[in-house]
This record gives structure tokens, sequence and C-alpha cells, in this order.
């Protein structure tokens, strides 16, 4: 067991007969900001699922807290995911039928929270990440970088621990970019969540306090500290 | 464009036109039982069920089957509606070919067409199994003097005149308007949709469905007094009043849903109840269209029961009338399994349309239990309020015409509305269930990374 909030320890997955990850290892402290980089098809993305309890791996382990997942029911980690973690994907990720406010009230509701307290809680954190303006628009009706902040809204609304972001700019303008990632961090550093955060981009990763490099489903050997 | 459009076809898979085939087959078969009837002579030179012996009675039944179409021409909607997504990338991809918007319009129509035509032909086999199963009896066949043949209930199956038949002609007609039915029915369900060569888009229609299906059923409701003032009730009254009323239900069954939505969405605290309700609101049509089966059947199935009532009542005891409304029963029955098979496809359209956003439902921590929970509250919040209306329209409308009601007809009428109500929760269960592996695969981690 590790001191580490999050943990994978030699992590094995495999899609088909393409080996994604070869007995990749990354342990992430509390309140720490990570990000993971690496060229496309490096296996970061199956890495973060997989530390969010998402994918299953073949082999290895992966630790939250003190506690293997492998020993955790489907129920459980699904569970888990809900009450512990905060994640955001690079797009499609709102339910397209719900308004900004109820797509951030959602997770709440399957916590069964009061309707009247979860409404309140999602127009607070769509304020607090400047997108109040979209609280009763449709997905559909939001431009990309409108739609990543109530992303990242419905990311905190349940006070996650770690925070899992799979290029969560990656589909913006450098502008929108910057902003969305910068209303990211600074929140989660206020509310002193982990963050695992994988980019291709150079900028975003140097926003992180730690950058570790992915290829061919391996972490580089030497990890560059900041 | 025929090898394109059969090409087409094949890519959207064969369970798929298996499906769109089997409903025109149904159809095509029922058409066929329609002439048949109408092609009977008023004495006929068979034995068969005063059903469809007696030319009084006849014209009902014809009606009935005729109406039988309805839950196949739904669940065919729905059936042309499945995998509309990857339809329309390969018509966006041949529009990007240098396909003119006309001949994509052709092939969308072909490619439809093509199933029907070949579920129309398969309905003219079943037709035949149908009527060996059913058939009637010559008069040379008969022994009179039999106890069996006596038995209401063993003719009670001889419901398909064998002594005529439907000529080529009215067989080529029946096969030609089915397979038009499929192709009108499919450019229905495809409306709004623009192909373009860099994609598709849709007309979102913004206006929410209108009431207009309210306008049939007061129609319906103005054919009592109509009939009744004329004298004694004719059967083409009761025809009416059936045809409107049933129209009038599946008419209504979009607006109900979007309806339903709209007083769910303000109401509820449940995250699955609210994701069924916003469904609902966004496009009410599909899943109305999906559950108007359900409401027309409880329709039926009330006025039925409002028989039963009415026959308890007046102490008739002909096993005429209680055998033929078990076989009312029966088709109801059937029509219900269709019914459920249109809810079910309706599941698997919307799994199929949502399946990025369900499988990142499932990677934030919603259950599958809570995402099929969903599924059940969009058939739900629209079934079981048409349903219940319907039971209790249908069941109104009979009592009242007939005038008879003693308690134990009381008792038929209220087990009826609680069997009707339980046999649709029942369905829409079984729907769900069926769509299982969709929402396993909808929910899959692989679809968080489709673009």
């Amino acid at each position: 067991m590790s001191a580490a909030i999050v943990e994978a320890q030699a992590v094995r997955k495999a899609f088909g007969r393409t080996e994604a990850l070869r007995g990749t290892s990354l342990a992430v402290d509390e309140g720490e900001v990570v990000a993971v980089t690496g060229p496309s098809g490096s296996g970061k993305s199956t890495l973060l699922l997989c530390m969010a309890g998402v994918l299953r791996p073949e082999a290895g382990e992966i630790w939250y807290d003190g506690r293997k997942f492998h020993d955790l029911s489907e129920g459980d980690r699904t569970r888990l995911r809900r009450r512990e973690f905060g994640l955001v994907l690079q797009f499609g990720q709102l339910v397209p039928e719900l308004t900004g406010a109820q797509n951030v009230a959602l997770p709440l509701l399957l916590e069964k929270h009061d309707r009247g307290a979860a409404n309140t809680l999602a127009h607070g954190w769509l304020e607090r990440l400047g997108a109040l303006g979209v609280a009763d628009a449709l997905p559909g009706e939001m431009s990309g970088g409108e739609a990543q902040r109530v992303a990242i809204a419905r990311a905190l609304v349940t006070g996650p621990r770690v925070i899992f972001a799979d290029e969560p700019t990656g589909a913006l303008d450098t502008v929108s970019g910057e902003r969305v990632l910068g209303a990211l961090l600074s929140t989660a550093r206020a509310t002193g969540a982990t963050v695992v955060l994988v980019t291709h981009d150079n900028r975003v990763a140097a926003s992180a306090d730690r950058e570790v490099v992915i290829r061919d489903g391996a972490v580089e050997p030497a990890p560059v500290p900041r | 464009m025929i090898r394109l459009a059969v090409t087409l076809t094949r890519a959207g898979g064969w369970p798929r036109m298996l499906l769109l085939g089997s409903c025109t087959a149904v159809v095509c078969a029922l058409l066929l039982v329609v002439v048949t009837f109408a092609r009977l002579p008023d004495s006929p030179d068979e034995v068969l069920f005063e059903l469809v012996a007696d030319p009084g009675t006849r014209g009902g039944t014809t009606f009935a089957t005729a109406l039988l179409t309805v839950p196949p021409l739904l669940l065919l909607y729905q059936a042309i509606r499945l995998g509309t997504a990857a339809r329309d990338r390969r018509l966006a991809a041949l529009r990007l070919a240098g396909a003119t918007p006309n001949e994509v319009r052709r092939l969308g129509a072909l490619e439809v067409g093509i199933p029907a035509l070949a579920g129309s032909l398969a309905g003219i086999a079943l037709f035949w199994i149908l009527r060996q199963v059913l058939g009637g009896n010559t008069m040379h066949d008969v022994d009179f003097r039999s106890d069996v043949y006596a038995s209401t209930l063993t003719l009670s199956l001889n419901l398909l005149p064998t002594s005529v038949s439907p000529q080529w002609w009215d067989a080529s007609l029946v096969v030609i308007a089915t397979t038009l039915a499929g192709v009108f029915v499919g450019a229905r369900a495809s409306r709004g949709v623009i192909v373009t060569p860099l994609g598709v888009s849709r007309r979102q229609s913004s206006a929410p469905p209108r009431p207009w299906g309210v306008l049939l059923l007061v129609a319906a409701a103005l054919v009592v007094p109509l009939a009744l003032a004329v004298g004694a009730f004719p059967a083409a009254a009761g025809i009416a009043i059936v045809g409107l009323a049933v129209l009038g239900v599946v008419g209504l069954a979009p607006w109900a849903a979007y309806r339903a939505g709209r007083y769910a969405e303000s109401r509820t605290a449940s995250a699955a109840v609210l994701l069924a309700a916003r469904r609902l609101v966004a496009d009410p049509r599909p899943a109305g269209r999906a559950a108007a089966a359900v409401g027309a059947i409880a329709l039926v199935s009330g006025g039925g029961a409002a028989i039963a009532a009415d026959l308890l009542a007046v102490e008739n005891d002909d096993p005429f009338y209680y055998v033929s409304l078990a076989l009312v029963a029966g088709a109801l029955l059937v029509a219900l399994l269709v019914a459920v098979g249109t809810l079910a496809v309706h599941s698997v359209e919307s799994l199929l349309d949502r399946k990025r956003s369900v499988a990142s439902l499932a990677a934030l921590g919603m259950p599958l239990d809570e995402l099929e929970s969903a599924q059940r509250w969009e058939a739900r919040l629209v079934a079981m309020p048409i349903a219940t209306a319907g039971v209790l329209l249908g069941a109104a409308t009979i009592a009242v015409l007939g005038g008879n009601l003693s308690p134990v007809g009381l008792l038929v009428l209220v087990a009826d509305v609680v069997l009707t109500l339980g046999l649709v929760r029942l369905a829409i269960i079984a729907a769900v269930r069926i769509t299982r592996p969709w929402a396993v695969r909808a929910a899959s981690v692989a679809n968080l990374r489709t673009e």
C-alpha cells in the first residue's frame, strides 16, 4: 500500500491485440496536480480511465486511499466514482437533453439529494465557473468552452477528492482552452482536490505541479520534476 | 441505383431488415384477410364462425382486422428509425461522393422499400399459412350431427374463408400498398433530416406536439347522439366510434408524451425520472408513437370489458358473445406483444442515439440499474397515462351506450382496468429487460472516445 491518494502499480491493459499499458506505474499525492502527456495512442487516456476505476486492468493494481480497486465490486466502484471522483472528458459528456443546471445537479440527484438543494448547489458552481448564463441552455446551444465549464462544474459539485480530466481543452481554441483550464485548476486548488490531467498540449502540462510522459504504454524513466 | 440501395440495406444489418420485413409481412397478411372478407358472399359456401359468416357482424370483424395493422405499422416506424445515426452517415458519405439530394432521397426510399417489398411478398405466404390454420370447413367436410362441431369454441377457430380467395390483382394491389406504406412510414421517420456532404443535421421541430387527437375523440363522442337520434344504433356508427377513438388516442400520444415529460421534469428529485422526462420533452414524437399502440389496445380492452358487463347485466348466456370477446382478448394480447416489440425497439434506438452520453453517465458513476430505470420511466411516463385514459374511455363509452350495469358487471370492469394496466406495466418491464444487452453496450467505455 502506498501513501499516495491514488496509485497505479504495474498496470497492464490491452484492447484486442493492442497493448495499451505495459506494466505502467504512477503514484499521485493528495492535492497534487499531475499532467500525463505523450503522443497519440501512447496509453495516457487508458491509464487515466484505469486509475478512475472506469476500466479494469488485466494485470497490476490500482489503489485509492488505501483500498485496492480489484477488491471492490462493480457497484462499489461505481459509488466510489460518484462520491469521490470527478471526471471531465474532451467532448460529448453532457446529457444533450438536460439543461446546464440539470447536468450539474445530476450527480447530486443520483446521491438522493433534495431537488431544491441540488439545484441551488448546481447554480452556485455554475456561477463560480462563470457559466451561470447557460444554466437554462441545452448543451447543443452552448459553445465548446461553456460546455466544458458546465462539465467541470458537474465534476466538482459533489466535492470530489480526485478529478480526472482527459484532454479537457482538446476540442477548444487557445483562449477558451486557457480559460477552462484556469477555471479547473484554480477551483481544484481552492478545494484541495487532486487532479490527474491527460493532455498532449505542452502549455496545459506546464500548469501542472508535475508532468509524467507516457510512451508506448509505459512511463518514461525520468519524469520531469517541477 | 437498386444495386446501391441493396448494399445500403444490407449495411443496415440483418436484424433491422428482418424486422422491417416481418412488420410488412404481417400487415400484408392482415390486409389479404380483409380482402378475403370483402369477397365473401352473404351466404358463404363453407362453415365459418358467426362473426365472419353473418353479414351483419362481418363489417365489424373486417374493420377490427384492419385495425390490427396499427401495432405492426407503429413497430415498422420504430424499426425504420433504428440505427438512423449510422444510416445518416452512410447517406452523407454518398453526398460527399457526388450524389444529388434527390438521389439520396430515392436511395433512402429504396433502402426501406426493398425489405418492405420482400416482407409484403412473404405476407402472401403468411396469409396462406393462416388460411391453413384458421380456415373454414366446406359443407362437404362437416358432420352437422357431431358434438365437436356443435362446440362454439371449436367453430371460433374457423375464421378465414377458404371458399373465396383474393384475385391476383387483389394480392398485387395489397403488396404494392404495403410496400408503399413502408416507404411512406420511412419518409415520415426521416422527415426533417438534411443530408449534406459534410454530415447530417436534423430540423428540430421547435413547436411541441398539439393535442389534435382530441378533435377525433370529440368526433367519436358526437357520433353517439347522432346515431341514437337515427334510432337503432347502426353497425357503421360503432365502427366509426371505435375507428375515431383509436386514431384519436394514437394522435394524442406525442402530445401526452410531451406533457408527461414537462410535468415529471418540474417535480422529480430522481435522476432516472429527470433523464426520462427530459428525453420526452426533447423528442416526444417517437416515444409517443411507441406508446400509442398501448393506448389503442387499452381502449379496445375497456370497450370489450364494458360489453361483457352489459351481457352479464341482461343475463345473456349465448356462448357466441363470450367466445367472440375471448377472440378479441386473444387479438389484444398478440397486439400487446407487438407493442412490447415497439417499446423495445424505441428503447434500443434511444440507447444507440445517446451511447456517448450514456457511457459518460456510467463513467461518472450512474449504475446500469439507474440507466435502465430511466429507460423504463421514459416508456412508463407516456404509456401508463395513455393506457389509463384509453381503458377508462373505452369502458365508459360502451357502458353509457349499453346502459346496463350490474354489480358483477362493475366488478368485471374494475378487474379489466386493473388487468390491462398490470399487463401494460409488465409489457414496459419486458421491453426494457429485452434491451439490457444494448444498455450494457451503450455504457461501454469504448463509447467515450468515439468521434
